[in-house]
C-alpha cells in the first residue's frame, strides 16, 4: 500500500467500525453470542487494516502527512473532508483500533447488566470511529465533529451499563465535556475568521501562525484550553473523571482512559500549540503549574481512596499531569514525552481498568477492605499481573510508564521558546515537585498492593472458589502486557516514530 | 583476551536470561531453577575475572565504550544503551558476580524447602542483572534505570515473606525511602544533563559529563545543584543518615538477600555513582564538604546504633551503614581510591559476615544473639570464617579491612593537610568509630561463640554449599586488601586499576590550587566563595587526586592496635562469659534510650511524614476535590439549574406560554360570536349572496 | 333588432326570482322562483346569440340555453322530491322551519 496514494485505506478504516455498528444493528437481538462474535470479527478486520496501514507507513517521512484524503465537503463554510496521518497520529490511531478488539474479546464473556450486547458493541464501534477520526482529521470542523461524536456513545455506555450512580455520572460527563467544547468551538470560529475566513485546515493554519493580536491569541487559547483541559483532565477540571470511571462499565473505562482522554492532549499538541503559539507560550507556565498540582494532588487523593477503581481513576489525574508537564515544556522533548506518556498511560491504565473490572467480577466489590489482601495466595496469576501493571504504572524503568514521566521532567528543566530565561526557577520547582509526585505514586500503589495482594486471604474468601485469570482474559490482556514491556525496553518504538513529526510541529512554534 | 572487554555486556545479559528461564520453566528442573542461576553466574563470574585481569594488568588503560543509539528523546538528543568498561566497572563486575555467585550457591541449601524457592532464584538473578546494568552503564540514564530496578528487586526480596505485615511494611519502607532519594537522583541527573545541552547530543554520557566538568564547561550552579541532588539519591540508597532508616528494616528479607543486596552490592550503588561522577564533584569544595560531613555523621552515629541491637542481622546492618559512611566520607575528603577500595573489600567481608550470620540463624532458628552462645564448638567453620570477617570489619592489621580503612584515614589526613577541616573530622572520628566497630563486633562474637548454648535447638554445622562460599569469601576478605598495600608497591595496583583517565596521575583538586577560592570552583557561580566553614586554614598547596601506594604509618598502626585491643578487652570483660545479667550497653540511661529509639528518626518519619501525607493530606485532597472543586462544578450546575427554573416559571410559563394560551382563548371567544352567522336559514344565505354580489358590482363599478 | 327589450325582460324576471327566493316561505314557491331566474338567463343567452352572432354556424348560446332547460328540469325533479320528503317528515313546507344546518 503506497502511503502517498492510499488515502482510501484510512477512510475505509475510519468508517469500518461505523458500518460495523450498522451491521450489528441488523442482527436479531436473540442472537446474543453471534453478535458478540461478529463484533470481534469486525473490530479485528478494522484492526488488521490499520495494522497494514501501520506496516506500510513511510517511517522515513514520518513528519509529513500520509494516507491523505482532501475533498471539498461543506463548500458554504470552506470546510473540507481532510484526513491524513503523521508520526504523531499513527500511535494513537493504532491504539484506537487495538483496544476495541480487546474490549470486544473481553465482552464475549463479560457484559454487565442489562446485557444487550448489540447496543453495547454498536455504541462501542461508533465511539471507535469518533475517537479514530479525531486523530486523523486535519480540518477543524471535521475534528470538532469527531471530537463531539464520542460523547454520545460514551454517555449511553455509562448511563445504561454503569454502576449505581450511573445517571449522575453520565450526565456529568456529558455536560462537563460539552461545556468545554463550546468554548473550543468559539475559539475555532475565532481562529477561522482571524485567519481570513478561508480555511479550516490545521496544517495551513499552523503555517500561517502566529496571526492576530496578542489579545486574540490569549482569548483564543483560553477557549481551546478549556475544551481540551476538561477532556484531559487538567486539575482542577478533573472531577468528572473519577465519577465517570467509577460508574462506567469495564469496557467503557478502558476506552475512556485508553483513548478518550488522549484526545485532549492530542488537541493541545495538534491544534493549541502550532496554531496559537503565542497564546500557548503565555499559558505554558500556568499549564505547568496546574499539571504539577495535578500530579501531587492526584497522588494524594489516591492515598485516601478505598475503592480500587476510583483509585485508578484518580491516578489518571496524576499521570495526565506528567503529560501536561511535557506540553508545558514547549520543546521537542516535552512533546515527545507527552505523546509517549499518552500512549503509555492508555495501555497501562486501560489494563488496570480491565483488572479492576475483573476484580469486581470475582469479589463482587471493589472496596480494598472487602478484598482484604492475599490475592497472591488466592489467585496468584492475577495477583502477579496486578502487581506488574501497578509497578508499570508507578513508572518503573524498563516498563512503559517510565519514559513519559522521566522525559517530561527532563524536558521541563529547560523549557523551550525562551521560557527558560524568564521561568527557570519555576520550572525547576515544577520538576522537583513532579519528582516528589513519583514518590507519592509509588506510595499509593505499593500501599494498594500491600492491602490487596499481600498477606493472607481473609476468612470470608479463604474457602471461596475464585477464578484465576481466565482464558478469555489472557487473550484480551496479553497484547497490553507485552506492549507495556516492549515500550519500556525499546522506547524507540514511539520516540522514533514521533521524532520527525514532533520536530516538524515544534518548528511551527517559532 | 582484549576482545573479552568488548563482550562485557554478556556478563550483564546472562543473569537476565537465567532470570527469564527460571521464571519460565525453573519449577520443572531438578534443582528448581537454582542450577540455571548458578550456571549463568558461574559463566559471568569467569568472564568478570577475565575482564578484571585484563584491565588490571594493563592499567591504567583507556576505557572501552560501546553503545547503541537506543532511542531519540526529542530535540535531537539520544538515549544510549551502552557499556563503559574501565577498571572501576571491572572491579564492580568482579565484586557483584563473585558475591552473587556465592549467594546463589549458598541459597540452595539455605532456602531449601521454601515455597517460593524458584521465585527466589529468579529474583536473585534479576537483581544481579539490574545491578550489572547499573555498574556497566556508560550514561547516567541507564544508571538510573539500573538503580530503580535494583530498588524494585530489593523491594520484592525484602517482602519475600509477604504473609507477614511487618515484612510488607519493611519492603514498602525500603522502596519509598529510596524512592524519595531517587527524586534527588533523577532531578540531579536531569540538571547535569541540562548542563550538557549544546555540548553533545548524548547529554547523559558519563565520560562526556566528566570531561565537560573538568574542562570547566559546566556552570557552578549546575555542578553544585546536580551533584547535591544526586548525592541525595546516594544518601537514601547507600543508607546515609538521615535516610538510613530503611536498611535495618530491610533485614526482614532472607539472609542471603541481605548479604547480596543490603551489604555488598546495591547499597554501595550510591558510592559507586559518586565515584563514577567523581571528576564532577571534585570541582566543588561545597559538594565535597557536604558529602564528607554526611559520611562522617553516618559512620559514627550509624555505628553507635549497633551497640544496643540484639538481632545479629541488625548489628550487621548498622555496621553496613557505618562502613558506607566511611566510603562516602572518603569520597568527600578526596579519597577516591580509598573509598572504592573499601567498597571492594567491604563487599567481601560483609557478605561473609551476613552469610555466616545466615549459617548461625539457620542452625538456631533465631536472629537474636541472646538466643545463641557457644557456637564455636558446634560450628567451627562458621566460627573461623565469621571471626575473619569480624577482624576485617574491625580493621585488624593485615586483613583487607585494615588496608582499605586506613587508606580512608590517610586520605583524611592528606585532606586535612590541604587545609580542610573535614579531613581532620574523618581522621579522628573515623578512628573513634573503628573502636566502636571493634567493640560491637567483639560483643557479637563473644555472645554468639563463647559461653553456653542458649538456643532451644542443638546447633549443627551447615552443609558444604553454605560453608564453601564462607571459606572463599574469608580468603577474599584477607587477600583483597593486598591489591593496594605497602606490600605491593609496584604498579599495577588497585589505584591504577580504578583511576579514570580524566583524573590521571597529575590531577589536583581545582579549588586547592588557588587558596583564595578554597570554597569555590573554577569559573563564576552563585554558590561559590560564600564562606569558608569547611576550610580551616589555607592549605599546603594543591592536593592531588591520586595518593599513590600507601607507605607504612607506624603511628597510625599503633593507634589502631591500641584502639583494637582496648575495645576487644572491654568486650571480653563484659561478654566473655556469655550474656551478662545486665548488658552494660543497655544501662547507659539516656544514651541507651536514644540508641534504642534509633535517635527517633524512624518515629519522626512515621509520625511527621508518613502519617500526615498518607492520612491527613490525602484526606484533605480528596475532601477538597469532592467539596470545593467538585462543589464548584456542582455549584455551576445548580446555578444553571435554578436559572433555568426561573426562566421556565416566569418567562416561559407566564409570558411566552401566556401569549400562546391567550391566543387560543381569544379564538374561542370570537368563534362563539361569529358562529351565529351560521343560522341554517337558506334564505338568509341567499340574501347575503345577493348583497355580496351587489357590493361587488358596485365596487367594480366604482373601481372603473 | 335591439337587445334592450329582451334584456329588460330578463332583468325583470331575474329580480322577481330573487325576490321569490328571499321573501317567500313556501319551499315550492322558492323552487319556482329559481326557475324564473334560470329562464331569465335563458332569455339573455338566446337574445345575445341572435343579435350579436346572427346566422353563424356556431350556436353556443342556444346550446347553453338548452342545457339550462335540462338542468332546470332535473333540478325541479330533485327539488320537489326533497320538498315531498320534507313535508312527509315534518308536515310543513315552510323553509323557516327547516334549520338543520344551523351551528
Amino acid at each position: 500500500m503506497d502511503p502517498n496514494t492510499a488515502g482510501w485505506a484510512l477512510v475505509v478504516a475510519l468508517f469500518l467500525p461505523l458500518v460495523g455498528a450498522g451491521l450489528l444493528s441488523l442482527m436479531p437481538a436473540a442472537m446474543d453470542q453471534q453478535i458478540r462474535r461478529a463484533a470481534v470479527v469486525i473490530t479485528t478486520v478494522a484492526f488488521a487494516l490499520v495494522a497494514v496501514i501501520t506496516a506500510s507507513f513511510d517511517y522515513g517521512r514520518s513528519g509529513e502527512l500520509q494516507f491523505t484524503t482532501d475533498v471539498s465537503w461543506i463548500t458554504a463554510i470552506d470546510a473540507r473532508f481532510s484526513l491524513g496521518m503523521d508520526g504523531i497520529s499513527l500511535p494513537l490511531f493504532f491504539l484506537t483500533y487495538l483496544l476495541p478488539v480487546l474490549c470486544a474479546i473481553y465482552t464475549t464473556k463479560h457484559l454487565p447488566s442489562p446485557g444487550k450486547p448489540k447496543a453495547f458493541l454498536g455504541l462501542m464501534m461508533v465511539l471507535q470511529t469518533g475517537m479514530a477520526g479525531t486523530f486523523v482529521a486535519f480540518d477543524l470542523v471535521l475534528f470538532f465533529i469527531f471530537f463531539e461524536l464520542t460523547l454520545v456513545p460514551m454517555f449511553f455506555m455509562i448511563g445504561m451499563w454503569g454502576g449505581p450512580r450511573r445517571d449522575y455520572a453520565s450526565v456529568k460527563f456529558f455536560l462537563y465535556t460539552l461545556f468545554g467544547s463550546v468554548f473550543m468551538l468559539v475559539a475555532f470560529l475565532a481562529i477561522y475568521f482571524q485567519a481570513g475566513a478561508s480555511t479550516w485546515s490545521i496544517m495551513e493554519l499552523s503555517e500561517m501562525a502566529p496571526f492576530g493580536s496578542s489579545t486574540f491569541q490569549t482569548w483564543a487559547f483560553l477557549g481551546v484550553f478549556l475544551g481540551f483541559a476538561i477532556k484531559v483532565p487538567v486539575w482542577p477540571f478533573h472531577t468528572w473523571l473519577p465519577d465517570a470511571h467509577t460508574e462506567a462499565p469495564t469496557v467503557g473505562s478502558v476506552l475512556l482512559a485508553g483513548v478518550l482522554l488522549k484526545m485532549g492532549t492530542y488537541g493541545f499538541i495538534r491544534i493549541g500549540l502550532p496554531i496559537l503559539p503565542e497564546g500557548a507560550l503565555r499559558f505554558a507556565p500556568l499549564i505547568g503549574v496546574l499539571a504539577v498540582i495535578g500530579i501531587v494532588y492526584g497522588s494524594l487523593c489516591c492515598l485516601a481512596q478505598t475503592d480500587v477503581k476510583r483509585l485508578i481513576a484518580f491516578s489518571s489525574v496524576g499521570h495526565m499531569g506528567f503529560v501536561m508537564l511535557g506540553i508545558a515544556a514547549m520543546n521537542e522533548a516535552g512533546i515527545q514525552a507527552a505523546l509517549f506518556g499518552n500512549i503509555a498511560h492508555g495501555i497501562i491504565t486501560g489494563m488496570l481498568f480491565f483488572l479492576a473490572g475483573s476484580l469486581h467480577e470475582r469479589y463482587h466489590s471493589r472496596e480494598i477492605s472487602v478484598i482484604g489482601g492475599g490475592m497472591l495466595t488466592k489467585i496468584p496469576k492475577y495477583g502477579v499481573m496486578f502487581a506488574y501493571v501497578a509497578i508499570a504504572s508507578l513508572g518503573l524503568p524498563g516498563l512503559a510508564g517510565f519514559w513519559g514521566e522521566f522525559t517530561a521532567m527532563w524536558a521541563a528543566i529547560s523549557p523551550g521558546l525562551g521560557l527558560a530565561d524568564s521561568y527557570q526557577g519555576l520550572y525547576l520547582t515544577l520538576v522537583i515537585f513532579a519528582a516528589i509526585g513519583t514518590v507519592l505514586t509509588a506510595g499509593y500503589f505499593l500501599w494498594l498492593l500491600q492491602r490487596v495482594n499481600l498477606g493472607k486471604p481473609p476468612e470470608r474468601w479463604a474457602n471461596e472458589p475464585l477464578d484465576d485469570v481466565q482464558a478469555i482474559e489472557w487473550v484480551s490482556w496479553t497484547p497490553l502486557l507485552i506492549l507495556i514491556l516492549a515500550l519500556g525496553v525499546y522506547p524507540r518504538l514511539l520516540f522514533g516514530v514521533q521524532n520527525d513529526a514532533v520536530a516538524n510541529l515544534v518548528s511551527f512554534l517559532g | 583476551m582484549e576482545a573479552l572487554l568488548e563482550y562485557a555486556y554478556v556478563v550483564v545479559l546472562l543473569p537476565l536470561i537465567s532470570a527469564a528461564a527460571i521464571a519460565a520453566f525453573g519449577k520443572q528442573l531438578p534443582w528448581k531453577g537454582a542450577e540455571l542461576g548458578i550456571a549463568a553466574l558461574g559463566i559471568g563470574w569467569l568472564m568478570s575475572v577475565g575482564i578484571a585481569w585484563q584491565t588490571f594488568m594493563n592499567s591504567p588503560m583507556e576505557p572501552v565504550e560501546e553503545f547503541f543509539r537506543w532511542s531519540p528523546l526529542g530535540g535531537g538528543f539520544v538515549f544510549e544503551l551502552g557499556m563503559l568498561v574501565d577498571g572501576l566497572t571491572a572491579m564492580m563486575l568482579l565484586l557483584v558476580t563473585t558475591v552473587s555467585l556465592m549467594v546463589h550457591i549458598y541459597s540452595r541449601e539455605y532456602m531449601k524447602g521454601e515455597v517460593r524457592f524458584t521465585y527466589f532464584y529468579a529474583m536473585l538473578s534479576l537483581f544481579t542483572f539490574s545491578m550489572l546494568v547499573l555498574v556497566i552503564a556508560n550514561n547516567l540514564l541507564q544508571a538510573v534505570i539500573g538503580w530503580e530496578l535494583v530498588g524494585l528487586c530489593s523491594f520484592l526480596l525484602i517482602g519475600f515473606y509477604w504473609e507477614e505485615k511487618s515484612n510488607q511494611d519493611a519492603a514498602n519502607k525500603a522502596f519509598l525511602t529510596t524512592k524519595f532519594g531517587d527524586v534527588g537522583l533523577i532531578v540531579g541527573v536531569i540538571v547535569l544533563s541540562a548542563g550538557m545541552f549544546g555540548l553533545t547530543d548524548t547529554p547523559f554520557n558519563i565520560i562526556e559529563i566528566n570531561q565537560a566538568a573538568t574542562d570547566g564547561l559546566l556552570s557552578t550552579s549546575t555542578i553544585v545543584l546536580g551533584m547535591l541532588l544526586i548525592f541525595l539519591g546516594c544518601i537514601s540508597k547507600s543508607g546515609q543518615m538521615p535516610l538510613h532508616v530503611w536498611l535495618p528494616d530491610a533485614m526482614a528479607g532472607p539472609t542471603p538477600v541481605s548479604a547480596l543486596i543490603h551489604a555488598a552490592t546495591m547499597v554501595t550503588a550510591g558510592v559507586f555513582l559518586l565515584a563514577r561522577l567523581f571528576p564532577v564533584l571534585a570541582q566543588s569544595a561545597l559538594v565535597m564538604g557536604v558529602i564528607a560531613i554526611v559520611g562522617v555523621i553516618t559512620l559514627f552515629f550509624g555505628g553507635l546504633l549497633a551497640l544496643v541491637q540484639d538481632d545479629l542481622k541488625k548489628i550487621l546492618a548498622y555496621s553496613t551503614i557505618s562502613q558506607l559512611g566511611y566510603m562516602v566520607a572518603a569520597i568527600g575528603v578526596g579519597g577516591y581510591t580509598a573509598s572504592i577500595f573499601h567498597l571492594f573489600t567491604h563487599g567481601f567481608f560483609k557478605a561473609l559476615l551476613f552469610l555466616g550470620a545466615g549459617s548461625l540463624i539457620h542452625a538456631v532458628h533465631s536472629n537474636n544473639i541472646s538466643d545463641m552462645g557457644g557456637m564455636r564448638k558446634a560450628m567451627p567453620h562458621t566460627f573461623w570464617t565469621f571471626i575473619i570477617g569480624s577482624l576485617a570489619l574491625a580493621g585488624f592489621p593485615l586483613t583487607a579491612g585494615f588496608f582499605s580503612k586506613d587508606e580512608i584515614l590517610i586520605a583524611g589526613e592528606i585532606w586535612a593537610g590541604g587545609g580542610f577541616l573535614t579531613g581532620n573530622l574523618v581522621y579522628w572520628i573515623g578512628l573513634a568509630a573503628a573502636g566502636v566497630t571493634t567493640f560491637y563486633m567483639a560483643r557479637a562474637c563473644f555472645l554468639v561463640f563463647a559461653g553456653e548454648n542458649r538456643s532451644h535447638h542443638p546447633p549443627h554445622e551447615s552443609g558444604k554449599q553454605m560453608v564453601g562460599p564462607l571459606m572463599l569469601l574469608a580468603v577474599l576478605s584477607v587477600a583483597s586488601g593486598y591489591l593496594l598495600s605497602p606490600f605491593s608497591p609496584d604498579q599495577p595496583n588497585f589505584e591504577t586499576w580504578t583511576q579514570t583517565p580524566i583524573l590521571d596521575g597529575d590531577a589536583v583538586y581545582p579549588f586547592t590550587v588557588d587558596e583564595t577560592v578554597a570554597f569555590g570552583v573554577q569559573g563564576d557561580g552563585v554558590i561559590a566563595s560564600s564562606g569558608s566553614v569547611l576550610a580551616a586554614e589555607a592549605g599546603d598547596g594543591p592536593v592531588s587526586v591520586l595518593h599513590g601506594v600507601p607507605s607504612w604509618h607506624p603511628d597510625l598502626l599503633a593507634i589502631v592496635l591500641v584502639i583494637f585491643s582496648l575495645a576487644v578487652f572491654l568486650a571480653w570483660r563484659f561478654y566473655g562469659k556469655g550474656l551478662p545479667e545486665k548488658d552494660p550497653m543497655l544501662q547507659m540511661g539516656p544514651v541507651t534510650r536514644a540508641l534504642v529509639a534509633k535517635y527517633g528518626f524512624d518515629d519522626f518519619g512515621y509520625r511527621y511524614i508518613v502519617v500526615p501525607v498518607r492520612d491527613v493530606l490525602s484526606r484533605w485532597a480528596t475532601t477538597s476535590s469532592n467539596t470545593y472543586i467538585d462543589g464548584a462544578v456542582a455549584g455551576v450546575g445548580k446555578a444553571t439549574k435554578s436559572a433555568a427554573m426561573a426562566t421556565y416559571r416566569t418567562i416561559d410559563q407566564k409570558v411566552i406560554d401566556g401569549a400562546v394560551n391567550g391566543s387560543a382563548l381569544s379564538a374561542a371567544w370570537w368563534s362563539d360570536r361569529l358562529k351565529r352567522i351560521q343560522s341554517g336559514d337558506v334564505q338568509r344565505y341567499a340574501g347575503a349572496i345577493v348583497a355580496g354580489v351587489i357590493v361587488l358590482v358596485l365596487a367594480f363599478a366604482a373601481a372603473r | 333588432m335591439s337587445l334592450i327589450g329582451p334584456l329588460l325582460l330578463a332583468t325583470f324576471l331575474f329580480c322577481v326570482g330573487i325576490y321569490g327566493i328571499i321573501a317567500r316561505r313556501n319551499a315550492v314557491l322558492v323552487l319556482m322562483s329559481v326557475e324564473l331566474m334560470l329562464n331569465a338567463v335563458n332569455i339573455n343567452l338566446v337574445a345575445f346569440q341572435n343579435v350579436l352572432f346572427p346566422g353563424e354556424e356556431a350556436v353556443s348560446g342556444l346550446m347553453f340555453a338548452l342545457f339550462i332547460i335540462g338542468v332546470a328540469a332535473a333540478e325541479v325533479g330533485v327539488g320537489l322530491a326533497i320538498v315531498f320528503n320534507m313535508f312527509r317528515n315534518r308536515a310543513t313546507v315552510n323553509v323557516d322551519d327547516v334549520d338543520l344546518m344551523r351551528w
